[in-house]
């Protein structure tokens, strides 16, 4: 029999979140890194990030490369990934991504609501040379992106929790709404029509359609957009893509298990 | 569940300090959660790591919190969440495969059968990439899962292109027949890495599953030990003796195009 031991409450959690916020370094990073330059970045002394590190290479989350004798992502953490792809019903989703990408020739992205934010979890980019990449972990804000604009207008607890008391929004570029009002109209526009637009408003020179993916009860959890150059994408490609994203975006969630919601 | 999962989760007496213990039973959790079919209720990971509920419940909080579970709102059970999801990417970036992918997909569409990229995990083979073959009949082996080491086209590479081939045969143990082919004697199977090694090349005839054939490559590290293999698999009828010489020098050169692939340095 395994003797329980008692866990120090606190301690512990504190500990998880910093094994967590020492994954997503790496993560972001997306390179080696040592484990002086990982205390000094979140600001643990570097003992605790021995222990902590120790802890993540002894499951395989971490490894070291025997050249420098840095650290990197490890296997762990990409059979998780792969696990997580097919619990979170993305194995059945993927080919509705693929088919869309197909149709239109353009980018697809598939984004999840974290917080106050959106990101990107699955992505099939155009075959086009001229494309717009956005890779999964992008982080997109709600009111700048067509992705997060359906996340806002059909998800009342979100649109309430990011503009309640709010006057001014974050200017990302020249066309971003400025104000909550003008973002309300443009909100009530999208939940009418089932599709949201982004002329431009997070990156110049990218246009995007987006649609909700919904739970049973109609709340968007996720969201699905198909990404151009504004170029190849005049406002009456607007109104063709709205109706064929939306479409696909209901697909999906009729696809997606009971009760799941990213 | 499994019974003896307690050693997976290291006693308080070789746990060096507190902390580091909640860490490794958070990554237990999310490791039962992997490898659950669907979603997992508190008591039932409980039970499976032999830890109190409520433990399990302040930890399945933090990893909530985190991204790294959700909940399914009906059921009230648990599966991997967003960040899982997200961390699994990235991995699969800085680890080479995300290159590695298109590199597979080539070569199951030029062969026309199911591909597999092998990394060895313990004293088994375990598949981190996949490409399946559009034919209506084809081998189907899901990411994710594991293959003994002495019967499978891609175990041989990992076991052939290590710094000791025989400590290794004598390490595996006692060799059970899975088939009328499976090579069980310990001397037989070093012979065959021996020529594994030489011919660069590795082949399964049904040595697993009855009609399945698998012909391997090993994937290189600077050191010249196998870090992967890659496999092209396939029903024994359309991989006639007449075939393999064609599909190993597929896999080959799709094997080194893939170590090029892999940063230096990395172990997978």
């Amino acid at each position: 029999m395994s003797p329980k031991i008692e866990d120090g409450r606190v301690v512990g959690a504190q500990t998880v979140a910093r094994a967590f916020a020492v994954l997503r370094l790496f993560r972001d990073q997306g390179g080696d890194l040592g484990v002086g330059a990982v205390a000094k970045e979140l600001g643990l002394n570097l003992s605790t990030t021995h222990r902590i590190v120790r802890a993540l290479v002894a499951e395989g989350f971490l490894a070291q490369n025997e050249d420098n004798e840095r650290y990197y992502l490890g296997t762990g953490a990409l059979l998780l990934g792969q696990a997580a792809h097919s619990n979170f019903g993305l194995d059945v989703v993927y080919p509705a991504l693929q088919a869309l990408a197909a149709s239109t020739g353009e980018s697809v992205n598939l984004g999840v609501l974290a917080g106050e934010i959106a990101v990107v979890v699955e992505r099939i980019e155009s075959v086009q040379p001229l494309r717009f990449t956005q890779p999964p972990g992008t982080r997109v804000p709600l009111h700048a992106s067509s992705m997060g604009k359906v996340l806002l207008a059909f998800n009342a607890d979100v649109e309430r929790r990011t503009l309640k008391g709010v006057n001014r929004l974050d200017r990302i570029t020249p066309k971003t709404h400025a104000t909550a009002a003008s973002l309300r109209a443009d909100l009530a526009m999208t939940r009418a029509r089932g599709w949201s637009t982004d002329d431009e408003e997070s990156s110049l020179g990218v246009r995007c359609v987006a649609a909700p993916i919904c739970d049973s009860a109609g709340v968007a959890r996720a969201a699905i957009a198909v990404q151009a150059p504004a170029v190849r994408m005049p406002d009456a490609r607007f109104d063709e893509l709205g109706p064929q994203v939306a479409t696909a975006a209901k697909e999906i969630s009729t696809l997606l298990p009971p009760g799941h919601s990213f | 569940m499994a019974t003896g999962r307690e050693h997976a989760l290291p006693s308080p007496a070789n746990g060096q300090v507190a902390g580091t213990q909640t860490i490794v039973r958070a990554l237990a959790v999310l490791r039962e959660l992997r490898d659950a079919d669907g979603d997992v209720g508190i008591t039932e990971i409980a039970r499976a790591l032999e830890l109190h509920t409520s433990t399990v419940h302040r930890i399945v909080k933090a990893l909530a919190a985190a991204g790294y579970v959700a909940q399914n709102d009906r059921t009230e059970r648990y599966r991997l969440g967003r960040e899982a999801f997200l961390l699994g990417r990235a991995a699969e970036r800085t680890l080479g495969f995300e290159a590695a992918k298109p590199l597979l997909e080539r070569l199951a569409e030029i062969t026309g059968e199911s591909v597999n990229l092998v990394v060895r995990d313990g004293d088994e083979g375990l598949v981190v990439l996949r490409e399946e073959s559009q034919q209506p009949l084809r081998f189907t082996q899901p990411v994710g899962a594991r293959v003994p080491l002495y019967c499978t086209s891609t175990g041989k590479i990992l076991l052939a292109f290590t710094e000791d081939p025989s400590a290794e045969v004598t390490r595996l143990g006692e060799l059970k027949a899975l088939t009328a082919t499976t090579i069980t004697s310990p001397r037989e199977l070093l012979r065959e890495l021996e020529q594994v090694k030489r011919q660069g090349f590795s082949v399964n005839k049904s040595e697993r599953v009855p009609g399945v054939c698998g012909v391997a490559a090993a994937v290189l590290d600077a050191d010249g030990l196998a870090s992967a293999a890659v496999a092209v698999q396939g029903p024994e009828f359309r991989m006639p003796d007449e075939r393999i010489a064609e599909l190993a020098s597929l896999a080959m050169a799709t094997a080194e195009d893939i170590a090029a692939a892999i940063p230096h340095g990395y172990h997978l």
